[in-house]
């Protein structure tokens, strides 16, 4: 008996049990949906939705009808100006942090070694118990995990816990170096630093609902918060970011423990994701989300903070659970 | 992305509705009451009619019903934050009424309770693997998060659902050794 076994047995409603297309209430909805012509805005359902943004409409569906979108997590159209990539302020902002990036020292890196990563966070939770979505108090998380292979077990020390990270039943083959929505330090160490090279792969083995740029943005965002690259990939998705369209700059933002910069930053829906840099110095200090726009019947505030974090130490050490003596931090 | 077309498209939506409605009815009954629940499933589908061209191709398509799902859920839930207590109490007595009579399962009720007690993020992962049977790839997907970030997150809501049932007594065994890893430093 594991814990797997017990939720999946405390499912409350097995599928079998559910009621399948052929039932009457389904007939009659396949009906009612039917009936109605796809896509014209001013549907009800389209109607209560925020109307959130105007988007320009992909050729092949303009043929197919006027198509009204719905501001949900799933899908978005292109965003206007899409081949241009980011503003000039956002490539030229990028230009010097990747100029910075590219200067750092090169770390040794053992296969056996771990990353060390310590920030802290905060992420916005919707309760279904209480209905309510709050920021959960910003805490401390310090991840280890290998440098070399996802198979070696990892730990994550959160909320007083340390919860291992035994990758190995999930993996199909061992060793792993991983890829862009799971790296290591030597799969980052292979990456490409072409910046158009890069940001094809990325789009390749990236995955999510959200259209390329927004995803791709979003990816990247990942990397630079969660893990260490060598100094020259590091600059390569600099790089990278300033050719995706949409990339803004924000003048000022905080990150989760207060530390003021200038943000890069990007909106996906209705949270714009900002990567936060010191002005001093263009490292990375950390991420920002923050609502730009009110969700549909979402008690947010325009304003209020989707999930934020600071990156206050990253390090190679020799084993999981190992603090690093010196305080060194690199930038993403 | 499906291509436009007359009847084509009702003719490919009928089958995307006969392939996927048992799976999301399913869905929604476990997340929402069952007197919302078909509500749940017509907005879904009723989605799916109205931007089929952006529904993926077979088998991405499933997932793209599940993120729609997890929406209209979530919508679901932001809407009934007034009524939430009563809401509450509902869903349980829908999560009572829908359990299988004559399977009386007394480790259930526990594990539930332990499930409610999660993080939503971390329930969700859980729930999407074990409940809805997805991959972690395909959860992941549906999440629209990265295999990385769901993968933490999974086995942070194992590991805290485990610490939780273990002190009900459900699991008396502590995990095999080598599972665990210090904190020497």
């Amino acid at each position: 008996m594991n814990i797997e076994t017990l939720v999946a047995a405390a499912n409350p409603v097995p599928t079998a049990a559910a009621p399948g297309a052929d039932s009457p209430r389904a007939r009659q909805t396949l009906a009612r949906i039917l009936a109605e012509p796809p896509g014209p805005a001013g549907r009800p359902s389209a109607a209560r939705r925020a109307p959130a943004r105007r988007v320009h409409v992909p050729i092949a569906i303009a043929v197919a009808g006027a198509v009204a979108i719905a501001a949900t997590a799933t899908a978005l159209a292109l965003l206007p100006g899409s081949t241009s990539g980011a503003s000039p302020a956002a490539a030229r902002l990028l230009a010097k942090i990747a100029y910075v990036a590219e200067r750092q020292s090169i770390p040794r890196v053992r296969n056996s070694q771990f990353w060390y990563i310590r920030s802290w966070g905060a992420d916005m939770g919707c309760n279904a118990a209480t209905g309510t979505c709050v920021l959960d108090k910003p805490h401390e998380g310090q991840i280890w995990q290998s440098v070399s292979n996802l198979c070696v077990t990892g730990l994550l020390r959160e909320h007083g816990q340390d919860i291992p990270l035994a990758y190995d039943g999930n993996r199909q083959h061992c060793p792993d170096r991983g890829g862009v929505n799971d790296p290591t330090y030597r799969f980052l160490q292979s990456l490409p630093t072409e910046p158009h090279a890069l940001l094809s792969l990325i789009e390749r083995q990236m995955s999510g609902q959200q259209p390329p740029p927004q995803e791709a943005f979003i990816t990247i965002g990942d990397l630079l918060g969660g893990s260490i690259a060598p100094p020259w990939v590091s600059a390569a998705l600099y790089r990278a970011a300033a050719l995706i369209p949409g990339v803004t700059v924000v003048a000022d933002a905080a990150d989760a423990i207060g530390r003021h910069g200038v943000a890069v930053a990007m909106t996906v829906e209705d949270v714009r994701y900002e990567w936060i840099f010191s002005r001093q110095t263009f490292h990375y200090l950390g991420e920002r989300d923050i609502y730009v726009a009110k969700p549909r019947d979402l008690d947010v505030k325009i304003g209020s903070i989707a999930a934020e974090s600071a990156v206050l130490q990253r390090s190679f050490v020799n084993h999981a659970g190992q603090i690093p003596a010196s305080q060194s931090t690199s930038s993403g | 992305m499906r291509q436009p077309g007359g009847g084509g498209r009702s003719a490919a939506f009928e089958r995307c509705y006969a392939a996927y409605y048992r799976q999301i009815a399913a869905y929604a009954r476990r997340r929402v009451p069952e007197r919302d629940a078909d509500d749940v499933v017509a907005q879904v589908f009723a989605t799916a009619w109205r931007r089929f061209d952006q529904v993926p191709p077979a088998p991405q398509d499933r997932l793209w019903l599940f993120a729609v799902a997890r929406n209209v859920v979530g919508d679901h839930d932001r809407s009934s934050r007034r009524r939430s207590r009563l809401w509450f109490r509902l869903a349980q007595d829908a999560v009572t009424s829908a359990t299988a009579p004559d399977l009386p399962d007394p480790r259930r009720e526990p594990v539930l309770a332990a499930m409610n007690a999660l993080r939503p993020a971390d329930r969700e992962a859980l729930q999407l693997v074990l409940w809805e049977e997805l991959s972690h790839a395909e959860a992941a997907a549906v999440l629209g998060c990265s295999a990385n970030a769901f993968e933490l997150r999974y086995r942070r809501a194992r590991y805290a659902l485990r610490s939780a049932v273990v002190c009900t007594g459900l699991l008396p065994d502590p995990e095999p050794p080598g599972q665990q890893v210090g904190g020497a430093s």
